[in-house]
C-alpha cells in the first residue's frame, strides 16, 4: 500500500511537471540590440526598441484591452545622467508619482524590492484618459501603471507595465515575473 | 673621372673645340639628329605639360583657399609655386587638389573623432559641443563627399542647409554619375527561395540608407528592391510657384530610385536649395535593365504600393507661400490656418507640410461629417478611373458630446461622430441626438470646457475649436498627406509619429506665446501637458494607443521603421506565405477596428446588447465576402522589397524629428520630468 501511495504521488508530480515546463517554456529570452539588458518576454507579446527624444526605450507589447482603445505593454526606458532633462533617482520617482487632477492621477508610496540585485522602488500610477485618442467614438477610461526603478549608478531604468484598470489584477504576477527575469547588462 | 664629365671637360676644353672641326662628317651628321631630337623632347614636354598659370585656368575660390591653407603662392603672374617655391605644372594640378582635398575631409574628421569621443557620444551631445561640431562642419562642408553631407544634414535645419549646399563647386571632387553605392545583399537565411524564376540582380542604382544622425543605420543587409510595381503617374496639379517643366506629364515608366534621383535637379527651380532628403538625393547610375512595369492586378488593392514620386521636397519662403495663398482656391478660414501653420510649424516639418498643399492642392474643408470617425480632421483619398489621386482635407470644427449620467455621482462625456457614413459601415442605427442632426436647433449658446458650445434640447452638445488647435490639426492632417504622396507612409506608425509630434511641437509655440494650453480641447490639453511635464509617458501613452485594435496604426509584431525593415527581411524569405499571413492580420485588424468602434457605441449605451451582436454578424458577413487574391511568390518578393525605401525614408525623417524636438525642448527650457 505504501508502494501504491508513493506511485500515485510520483504519478502526480509527474502530471504537473509537463504544464510547468510548459509555462517556463513560454515565455522567450530577449535582450535589446543595444545588449543593455536582458528580460523574458512573456509569450505572444512583441518587443520592439526605438530611440525617442529622450533616449532608448524598449515597448513590449501584449494584448489589447477589452475595449480595444489600450494595447498592455511594458515599457523599459534607460535614463541616463548626460541626457537632456535629466532628473536624479529620487526625484524622478517623487515627481512620477505627483497627482494630476486633470487626469484624476493618483499613485500608492513607492515600496522597495530587490530587482536583479539592486534595491529598487515600485509604485503604481492610476489615471483618467480619453480613449481612442483623435477616434470617435471616443471615452474617458481609466488607466493603470505597475511601475519599477531600477538605479544603475547616477543612471537608471524606469520599467512601466501599462494596462487599463478593468484588468489590471490579471498582470500584477506577470509584472513580478518580469521584473524578477530582469537582468541588467552588468549583473553578476 | 666619369665619363660624362671628362667628355664635358673635353669638349669645353677650347683647344678641343678644333677637335670636331675636322670630325668627320658622318659622326657629325649622326650626333645631329640626336641632339636635335633632345632638344625637340624637351621642347615638347614644355608645350605639352606647360607651368600652371592661373591666367588661363583661374581657380575658384574654394580651390584658391584650399591652396593658401597648405602654403602654395599664387603668384602675381598665374604661376603657382609649391611650399619648396617649385613652380607646378598642369598635370600636377588635378592630382594635387584632390589630395589637398582629401587631407583638409581627413583633418575635418578627425577633428570630429577627437569632439566626440570627449563628449558622451554622438547621441548625446551637449549644446556647445554641438555647435563647435556645427562650426567644424560648416568649415568644410564643400570638401566633403555627398555621402559625408548627406550623414552629417541630420546637425542643420533644412534653412542651414539651404547656404551651405548653395555653395558647393559644380563639379564636386564626386561626380554623382560615377557614384555607384554599395551593393547589399537581401541574403535568405533559411533553405532556397521558394521560385526560381529570373530575378535582376540587385542594382545599387538606390540611394544609401539615409541616416540622420541619431539613429545608427541598421546593420541588416537589403537587396535594392527592384523597380516597384507602380501606380498610374499622378498628374500634379498645377500650382503658381515654381511647378516642374513636366508637370502634368505622363512619363514612361522606369525604375522608382532612378525616377526619385533623376526629378531632383531638373525640378527644383533654379536658386532654390534642395534639402537634403532621400528624395533629393543626387541622380544614381541607371539601372542596366530597367523591369517592365507588371500589372498591378497581381495584388489586391490593398497592397497598391508606391506611386511615382511627386515633386522633391524644398524649402518654401513664407512670401512665396503668402503669394501662393493669394490665389489658393481656399476659403478664408482654411487661409488662416494655413498661414499660421506657415508662420509657426516646426521647421522640420514646414517644408513637408506646405510642399503637400503647393504640390498635392488638396481640398480643404471644415465639415465634421466628412471627417467621418476622425475626431478632428481626416485625410480623404478619391481615386478616379485613370488612377488619378486626389486629396481632401475633411476638418471638423468642433465635437459632438453626448454626456451620459452615472448612476450616483457625475457624468461621463462622450464624443461621437455626426457622420452617417460611419453608421452604415457599422450596420448600427444613426444616433439619435439633436446635436448629430445637421438642421438641429440649439437652445443656447455658452462657454464649456470644449470652446463655445451649442446646447440642444435632449442635452446633446456640439463644441467648437480653436483655430490654433485647428491649425495643428491640419499641419497633421497634411503631413499625413505628405507621408502618402512621397511614400513613407509605408510605416504608419512613423507618418503618425511625425505629424503628432510636428502638431505638439506647434501647440508648445503657441503655448510659449499665450503662456496658457486654454485653447486645447480638454482631450488634447491632458496629451499636451503629459508631454510637457511628462514626456517619456507621453511617447509611451502613443504607443499602446497606436497599437490598439481601435486605431491599429502600430502594428505590434513589426514595431517601428527599424525593426519593420528587419520583419520584412524575414518575411521576404518566406514568400508568399508571409504576404498571406500578412495580408490576413490586416484585414483582421480592420474588421477589429470596426467591431471596436460598435463596441464603445454599446458601452455607452447607445446601442442594446441585441444590435451590437446583429452589428457584428453583418461585420462578419462582410469581410468573408472580401476574396482573398492569389499571391506569387514574385510579387510577394516585390511587395516587401518595395517598402525598404519608404521604411528607410521614415526612419531618417523620425531621426530628424527626434533631433528636432530635442533642440526645442532645450532652447524653449522645457525639459521637464523625464518619466
Amino acid at each position: 500500500m505504501p508502494i501504491i501511495k508513493i506511485i500515485s504521488i510520483a504519478a502526480l508530480l509527474w502530471g504537473a511537471r509537463p504544464a510547468r515546463a510548459q509555462e517556463e517554456a513560454k515565455a522567450s529570452r530577449y535582450a535589446p540590440p543595444t545588449r543593455s539588458f536582458y528580460c523574458d518576454v512573456p509569450s505572444g507579446w512583441h518587443a520592439f526598441e526605438e530611440e525617442d527624444a529622450l533616449g532608448n526605450v524598449v515597448h513590449l507589447l501584449g494584448p489589447d484591452s477589452p475595449s480595444g482603445n489600450y494595447r498592455t505593454g511594458i515599457d523599459i526606458r534607460w535614463v541616463e545622467k548626460s541626457q537632456p532633462g535629466f532628473r536624479p533617482v529620487a526625484k524622478a520617482i517623487d515627481e512620477m508619482r505627483g497627482s494630476d487632477p486633470m487626469t484624476e492621477r493618483t499613485a500608492t508610496g513607492a515600496r522597495p524590492m530587490r530587482i536583479s540585485g539592486i534595491l529598487s522602488r515600485t509604485f503604481e500610477i492610476q489615471e483618467t484618459r480619453r480613449l481612442a485618442p483623435d477616434s470617435l467614438p471616443s471615452l474617458e477610461e481609466e488607466l493603470h501603471h505597475y511601475v519599477a526603478v531600477i538605479p544603475s549608478g547616477e543612471s537608471y531604468y524606469v520599467i512601466r507595465l501599462s494596462s487599463t484598470r478593468d484588468v489590471y489584477l490579471d498582470y500584477r504576477k506577470l509584472f513580478v515575473d518580469f521584473l524578477r527575469s530582469f537582468k541588467t547588462a552588468n549583473f553578476r | 673621372m666619369p665619363f660624362a664629365s671628362r667628355s664635358l671637360q673635353y669638349l669645353l676644353n677650347k683647344g678641343q673645340v678644333g677637335y670636331l672641326v675636322p670630325m668627320p662628317r658622318v659622326r657629325a651628321a649622326i650626333a645631329a639628329p640626336g641632339l636635335l631630337f633632345c632638344l625637340a623632347a624637351a621642347a615638347w614636354a614644355i608645350v605639352a605639360d606647360p607651368f600652371y598659370n592661373t591666367r588661363l585656368h583661374p581657380f575658384t575660390a574654394l580651390q584658391a583657399d584650399l591652396l593658401s591653407a597648405n602654403h602654395f603662392q599664387i603668384r602675381p603672374d598665374g604661376s603657382v609655386v609649391n611650399p619648396d617655391g617649385q613652380p607646378l605644372r598642369e598635370s600636377d594640378m588635378p592630382y594635387l587638389l584632390t589630395r589637398l582635398q582629401s587631407a583638409q575631409r581627413l583633418k575635418a574628421l578627425l577633428q570630429l573623432d577627437i569632439l566626440l569621443n570627449r563628449s558622451g557620444g554622438e547621441k548625446r551631445l551637449p549644446l556647445a559641443e554641438k555647435n563647435e561640431v556645427k562650426k567644424i562642419l560648416r568649415e568644410n562642408w564643400p570638401h566633403f563627399t555627398w555621402s559625408m553631407r548627406k550623414h552629417f544634414s541630420g546637425y542643420f535645419t533644412l534653412r542651414e542647409l539651404e547656404p551651405l549646399n548653395k555653395n558647393l563647386p559644380p563639379d564636386h571632387n564626386e561626380s554623382p554619375l560615377t557614384m555607384k553605392d554599395p551593393e547589399i545583399i537581401f541574403a535568405p537565411q533559411a533553405a532556397e527561395p521558394p521560385f526560381t524564376g529570373p530575378v535582376a540582380p540587385p542594382v545599387a542604382a538606390a540611394p544609401a540608407a539615409v541616416v540622420a544622425t541619431a539613429v545608427p543605420a541598421p546593420a541588416i543587409p537589403l537587396a535594392e528592391p527592384k523597380p516597384p510595381i507602380s501606380v498610374a503617374a499622378v498628374a500634379p496639379a498645377p500650382s503658381p510657384l515654381a511647378a516642374p517643366k513636366d508637370a502634368g506629364v505622363l512619363k514612361p515608366w522606369i525604375a522608382a530610385d532612378v525616377a526619385v534621383a533623376a526629378a531632383v535637379p531638373a525640378a527644383a527651380p533654379p536658386g532654390a536649395a534642395v534639402p537634403v532628403s532621400a528624395s533629393t538625393l543626387p541622380p544614381a547610375p541607371p539601372a542596366p535593365a530597367p523591369a517592365k512595369a507588371e500589372p498591378a492586378a497581381a495584388l489586391p488593392p490593398s497592397f497598391a504600393i508606391l506611386a511615382a514620386r511627386e515633386t522633391p521636397l524644398r524649402e518654401i519662403l513664407r512670401e512665396e507661400f503668402d503669394k501662393f495663398l493669394a490665389d489658393a482656391p481656399y476659403g478664408r478660414d482654411v487661409k488662416a490656418l494655413l498661414l499660421l501653420i506657415s508662420e509657426k510649424a516646426p521647421n522640420f516639418a514646414r517644408a513637408h507640410a506646405l510642399n503637400a498643399v503647393i504640390s498635392g492642392l488638396p481640398l480643404i474643408v471644415v465639415d465634421s461629417s466628412r471627417a467621418g470617425a476622425s475626431a478632428r480632421g481626416a485625410l480623404l483619398t478619391q481615386e478616379n478611373s485613370s488612377g488619378e489621386k486626389s486629396y481632401t482635407i475633411a476638418m471638423s470644427p468642433g465635437p459632438l458630446l453626448y454626456k451620459r449620467k452615472s448612476l450616483f455621482f457625475g457624468s461621463a462625456t462622450m464624443l461621437l461622430s455626426d457622420s452617417p457614413q460611419v453608421y452604415s459601415a457599422l450596420h448600427v442605427p444613426f444616433p439619435k441626438l439633436e446635436g448629430a442632426k445637421r438642421d438641429g436647433l440649439a437652445l443656447k449658446q455658452q462657454d464649456g470646457a470644449w470652446g463655445q458650445a451649442r446646447i440642444y434640447s435632449d442635452g446633446s452638445e456640439r463644441g467648437s475649436y480653436s483655430q490654433q488647435q485647428q491649425a495643428g490639426s491640419l499641419l497633421r492632417e497634411l503631413l499625413l498627406l505628405d507621408a502618402k504622396r512621397q511614400g513613407w507612409d509605408v510605416s504608419a506608425y512613423a507618418a503618425e509619429l511625425f505629424a503628432a509630434t510636428a502638431q505638439t511641437l506647434l501647440y508648445a509655440r503657441f503655448y510659449l506665446e499665450l503662456k496658457n494650453d486654454r485653447f486645447l480641447d480638454p482631450e488634447l490639453r491632458a496629451n499636451f501637458r503629459q508631454w510637457l511635464q511628462r514626456p517619456a509617458e507621453y511617447r509611451d501613452f502613443l504607443v499602446h494607443s497606436l497599437s490598439s485594435g481601435r486605431l491599429g496604426i502600430l502594428d505590434a509584431r513589426k514595431g517601428g521603421p527599424e525593426s519593420q525593415l528587419q520583419f520584412n527581411q524575414e518575411a521576404w524569405v518566406s514568400c508568399p506565405q508571409s504576404l498571406a499571413q500578412d495580408k490576413s492580420a490586416a484585414l483582421a485588424a480592420q474588421q477589429d477596428v470596426l467591431n471596436k468602434q460598435a463596441l464603445s457605441l454599446w458601452r455607452m449605451g447607445l446601442l442594446e446588447s441585441k444590435e451590437l451582436e446583429e452589428a457584428r454578424k453583418a461585420l462578419q458577413g462582410d469581410w468573408l465576402s472580401v476574396k482573398a487574391a492569389d499571391i506569387s511568390a514574385e510579387s510577394c518578393v516585390k511587395y516587401w522589397q518595395s517598402q525598404s525605401d519608404g521604411l528607410k525614408q521614415a526612419s531618417a525623417l523620425l531621426a530628424q524629428m527626434t533631433l528636432a524636438e530635442q533642440k526645442f525642448r532645450e532652447e524653449a527650457g522645457l525639459n521637464g520630468a523625464n518619466n
